[in-house]
């Protein structure tokens, strides 16, 4: 009876190990994106850049290209960072750990985009200037440009106060906070 | 690369009637009623700072019906075509509705309301119109190796002046672009069609057929399909020809505008969504649809609506959650091991006894 017990026991143990890899692969799941390959594309058909102008539009959702199964409403740009990101369509943490993601709103309206503190995604955010110049190129090569005014950070995720036009976020493993950059 | 610096001309003109169209539908609560029956007339004024456009085929296309209180319904004509002018508020939409009837107009061949030409001094008058709203577009005017553009454009009849008052005599004056000359060598061309349908891209078609023309002759239809992204390119010599494309969409999911920037024409589908989940904003009520004898849903709806969460208050804290895991696990895989080597001796001991 007690080596039943035991062998029970083992059995457990065993399926708990085998569950607990299975979620930690599944977590850290990472979306297949070659970030340089996906802005070629991107580039490869957009037209001519021109000025994005701020209009009231009932519709302020994007437009998204398709690029490999991934749909895609942007292209962000810090050149003093020398940045080039595609922006994900919307908010998917497993694609958040390769490219920035659209968290909620509208370049037409006011946009949050959070990414992971990794290469080739945000990890150039807590380094970020006031008064450097962002970009963003909707899917039809409408550029709007924008300047840092506020970097800061919070333990928790609180965007209540962030009434930006444009809002980027990432989470720092490190220090256990998340730094929020607002651009106008 | 032809420069379509145009297109920046073209908006400036754009931009007085948007603001029209924008007082029009304010005007549904605050002015006075349209008087529907009224007669209308409009006379445009092409001319540059070089010169005045004289010999200029202008045609007019009566797009849509307006009632008293600023609603359009589009006409028999237009009603097929997967356009919703009610929902339409800024001025980059109006350039692609433009742009998007244009389009369809030279696919189908459509008569135009009226047509005629510009006189010496570039001015070319309709009289006896019918309220409504007026696409206007032009035939390709050419002089020697320059092309000089004009692009199609919207415009309400009646319009309110200055003093906010309607005005059913109107005059205009389109902007011409920057001239072209063609290079005559070869170019390439490119269609991408991109998709507003967050949260719906399951309802998007396999493929979509998109028809290339020049100079108003269909030269081919193209499957696009998103194996190659939703793209497709094709070569041409630059001769000054006039190329334009429709797309065809089976069923009635989708509304589209096409507008063409340099030598890329960019298709947006606009899923128009179910009433509930894309109703539009009840305090916008003149943008609503309700008028519109086609009967589609407007489609429209404020992006905060549909933005699809993972329902996560913090989102990417994921290494947290990483590392209770492999603690997890490796406090597991020993406690199997020692579970294991306990197990195998107490069956040896079981054994012996």
């Amino acid at each position: 009876m007690m080596i039943n017990r035991k062998y029970a026991a083992c059995g457990l143990l065993i399926i708990a190990a085998i569950a607990a890899s299975v979620l930690i692969i599944t977590v850290n799941r990472k979306a297949d994106i070659n970030v340089s390959e996906v802005i070629q594309k991107i580039e490869d058909v957009l037209p001519p850049y021109i000025e994005g102008k701020s209009e009231m539009r009932y519709n302020t959702e994007m437009p998204m290209m398709s690029i490999d199964g991934h749909d895609y409403v942007g292209i962000l740009e810090i050149p003093s960072k020398q940045i080039k990101l595609p922006v994900c369509s919307c908010w998917d943490e497993h694609i958040a750990k390769s490219i920035p993601c659209r968290y909620s709103g509208s370049i037409y309206s006011d946009l949050i985009i959070g990414g992971k503190n990794k290469k080739d995604n945000f990890d150039f955010l807590n380094t970020v200037d006031i008064g450097d110049t962002v970009s963003f190129v909707d899917m039809t090569g409408q550029i709007y440009n924008y300047k840092v005014n506020s970097v800061y950070h919070k333990k928790e995720f609180d965007i209540e106060g962030a009434e930006s036009k444009l809002v980027m976020f990432t989470y720092l493993n490190d220090v256990s906070k998340y730094v929020f950059v607002t651009c106008e | 690369m032809k420069s379509r610096s145009s297109t920046r001309f073209f908006i400036l003109i754009t931009g007085i009637f948007v603001i029209l169209f924008a007082f029009s539908a304010a005007a549904l609560q605050t002015y006075s009623p349209i008087d529907t029956e009224r007669e209308c007339s409009l006379k445009l004024t092409y001319h540059s700072k070089e010169k005045y456009f004289e010999g200029m085929e202008i045609q007019i296309f009566h797009v849509a019906d307006v009632s008293s209180d600023s609603k359009y319904t589009l006409t028999d004509t237009f009603k097929a075509y997967p356009i919703n002018i009610n929902a339409i508020t800024s001025q980059t939409e109006w350039d692609s509705a433009a742009s998007t009837l244009t389009a369809y107009i030279i696919a189908d061949s459509v008569s135009p309301t009226q047509k005629s030409v510009t006189d010496k001094n570039g001015i070319v008058r309709f009289t006896d119109l019918k309220t409504g709203l007026y696409l206007v577009r032009w035939t390709k005017n050419q002089t020697k190796d320059t092309i000089y553009g004009f692009e199609p454009f919207m415009i309400a009849l009646p319009s309110l002046d200055d003093n906010a008052e309607w005005t059913y005599d109107v005059d205009c004056y389109p902007k011409p672009g920057e001239p072209d000359t063609p290079t005559n060598e070869e170019i390439e061309y490119k269609v991408v069609v991109l998709w507003d349908d967050l949260g719906f891209e399951d309802q998007r078609p396999d493929s979509v057929q998109v028809e290339v023309f020049k100079d108003g002759v269909s030269v081919g239809i193209y499957t696009v399909t998103e194996l190659e992204n939703w793209t497709f390119t094709w070569t041409a010599i630059d001769d000054g020809s006039v190329w334009t494309v429709v797309e065809y969409v089976t069923g009635l999911k989708y509304d589209v505008t096409v507008t063409r920037f340099g030598n890329v024409f960019t298709i947006v589908n606009y899923y128009r969504g179910t009433a509930e989940s894309r109703k539009p904003d009840n305090t916008n009520s003149y943008y609503t649809n309700s008028n519109n004898t086609n009967s589609r849903n407007t489609g429209y709806y404020n992006s905060s609506q549909t933005i699809r969460y993972d329902s996560n208050i913090n989102p990417l804290k994921t290494g947290t959650h990483s590392n209770s895991l492999v603690y997890l696990m490796v406090v597991s895989i020993i406690s199997g091991i020692i579970s294991v080597t306990l197990a195998v001796n107490g069956r040896r001991l079981n054994d012996d006894q």
